[in-house]
């Protein structure tokens, strides 16, 4: 085990991990994406000094397809509106939902029963941190001391909030799925023995620009800015979400996506 | 006090019943109440919760403090609204902002103030930003999350024919009455997890008052939202297990930094809660009320880990 190398499990009753090619009725991949255990990862902790990389994702659960519809808001809120509002109150106009309503829908969902996964990540400095000067050793015993006991920055999720997860710290992946799967009465060689699941989301947010780290800046650090108008409010990278794919295998129930090991298809700009 | 924002995690479990009734009904199989097929246990959505918990605070909105304080109305309504009802009491925003960088963001802190549902549970916000777009910053991430809430054991709906003296076609006329149908869950019992983040309180300024009055129309989400269709529906148990921090009284810093995270896993708090069927029901095979049940609280004084308080909501 390196010393920036940390497994969570987590589990939950439903999970959803959208596809982005069908995400007006929401269709789920069938196991965990690299982003949606990133999410996981930061709801647990996260500070701008450190980024993750998904190292692999063990299945100790598949889980089984169900599909559920329900009404749905259409509609987004308006920054534009909410302007006009502010000043006068009475334009206010609400959002219908339900059955019927102008804003409201029917959509369905094909979602996951009953999974659990083992997430492998490397913790790995950002830019920030490195300013920063602490060794990396510091950040993973804060999320070890945090996953242990339960303590989370927000409650993580798998794929959709209404699919909350719990976690739990483990030591070493392959030994969590051998222990967890013979608790299950399963054998961990036949949760999931080998598919091609062919082209799978990576994330959004490019792994090698948020090396940068990002944060918004204090009020008094914007104070100090020279008083520019191009003058940026945070430190480090913005990352503009574009989506970033690969080719998904699983081995053994595991789901190999550390950036190095897959075949990543992104968009490149030439010369970069 | 209570204006101020919350500052502690909480995780709390409600129990909820339906009796010849119709708690969610499904479209995807004509209104059944809807199912896990893989397990026959009854399901209801999580939007149908926070829907019955709009409409409880949009039918006894709470009076705000004064015109800086927290109001109450709600942005997303069920179906058709009547134009002349909704306005009432929504603040305009005191200072405009000129700097044209934050005026999105004085926008979605305005939303936040005058709207209790944007507030709790969050939204999606259009930003038009190119930047922006796409990214997490055109949601408002609201700190209450609810999950679908599940029975405890399988269910079996029923398809009830009734008759309708009141025909709904013009053909029909010459009938008086004509048949129609509904379903019902003869007795289930159902859990539906919830967790408040105050991370995200801090950003949406969701307060104690806001927690309390959530806690309050779940309390009595059914009371009010009485139908034919969905019989009898009672809460059962509200309980909140609050993260108060393992510290001494005296590090008051250190304990609110601690009471944000949370002191224990939420799963272990919930198992502590234990739902069983009594010998008699056991026996049967099914459960057919309340009284079916044995629900038992693990948790003592004693037992209870550290820096966790229980509260039972359905006592107060």
């Amino acid at each position: 085990m390196s010393d920036n190398s940390i497994t969570i499990r987590v589990w939950g009753d439903y999970a959803c991990f959208t596809r982005p090619e069908m995400k007006i009725e929401r269709v789920s991949y069938p196991v965990m994406t690299p982003s949606a255990a990133r999410g996981v990862l930061e709801a647990i902790f996260w500070e701008p000094e450190i980024y993750y990389l998904i190292d692999s994702i063990h299945v100790v659960r598949r889980g089984c397809w169900f599909s559920f519809r329900r009404n749905e808001v259409i509609s987004v809120i308006s920054i534009d509106n909410a302007k006009t509002w502010m000043k006068s109150p009475e334009k206010v106009s609400p959002i219908r939902a339900g059955g019927g309503a102008e804003d409201g829908t029917q959509r369905n969902m094909l979602a996951l029963a009953g999974v659990e996964y083992l997430i492998t990540a490397e913790v790995h400095l950002s830019d920030i941190g490195k300013r920063r000067g602490h060794p990396i050793k510091t950040y993973r015993t804060e999320i070890e001391r945090r996953a242990k006991s339960g303590k989370c920055y927000h409650r993580p999720y798998l794929g959709v909030r209404e699919f909350a997860a719990d976690f739990d710290l483990e030591d070493d992946a392959q030994a969590a799925l051998e222990r967890r799967s013979a608790e299950l009465d399963k054998s961990c060689k036949s949760i999931w023995p080998e598919e091609d699941l062919g082209l799978m989301l990576y994330d959004v947010f490019d792994h090698e620009r948020r090396t940068q780290g990002f944060r918004w800046l204090k009020e008094e650090e914007q104070e100090k800015l020279p008083k520019k108008k191009a003058a940026p409010r945070w430190e480090g990278s913005l990352v503009k979400p574009e989506a970033v794919f690969f080719q998904a295998n699983i081995k053994d129930a595991k789901l190999d996506c550390h950036p190095q090991r897959v075949r990543l298809a992104r968009n490149r700009v030439a010369g970069e | 006090m209570s204006d101020n924002i919350l500052t502690n995690r909480h995780d709390f479990l409600m129990l909820f019943e339906v009796t010849n009734g119709n708690p969610n009904g499904d479209p995807d199989a004509g209104n059944m109440p809807r199912l896990d097929p893989n397990s026959n246990r009854g399901l209801v959505s999580d939007v149908c919760l926070k829907r019955k918990v709009r409409n409880f605070v949009e039918q006894f909105p709470h009076g705000r403090a004064d015109s800086d304080a927290n109001g109450f109305n709600i942005l997303i309504k069920q179906g058709a609204v009547i134009e002349t009802e909704q306005k009432k009491g929504i603040e305009a925003a005191k200072a405009q902002q000129k700097d044209k960088d934050k005026q999105a963001e004085a926008a979605m802190k305005w939303l936040c103030r005058e709207f209790y549902d944007v507030r709790t549970f969050g939204g999606v916000l259009s930003t038009g930003d190119d930047v922006m777009k796409g990214s997490a910053w055109g949601q408002v991430r609201g700190p209450v999350q609810f999950t679908f809430g599940q029975s405890f054991h399988p269910i079996t709906p029923l398809e009830i024919t009734i008759t309708r003296c009141a025909v709904t076609k013009e053909a029909d006329k010459a009938k008086e009455r004509t048949m129609g149908n509904k379903h019902i869950v003869p007795y289930a019992l159902y859990a539906a997890k919830g967790y408040v983040s105050p991370a995200f309180a801090e950003r949406t300024g969701f307060t104690q008052a806001d927690l309390d009055l959530l806690f309050k129309a779940i309390l009595q989400m059914f009371e009010h939202d009485r139908s034919a269709a969905r019989g009898e529906m009672v809460v059962r148990g509200l309980y909140d297990f609050e993260h108060v921090g393992t510290q001494h009284e005296n590090n008051a810093e250190q304990n609110k930094r601690e009471a944000r995270l949370g002191c224990a896993h939420a799963h272990k708090l919930f198992e502590g809660i234990k739902v069983d069927l009594t010998n008699e029901a056991k026996a049967k095979g099914f459960p057919e009320s309340f009284a079916d049940y044995h629900v038992t609280c693990g948790w003592t004084k004693d037992n209870l880990p550290k820096g966790v308080r229980l509260h039972n909501r359905h006592d107060a």
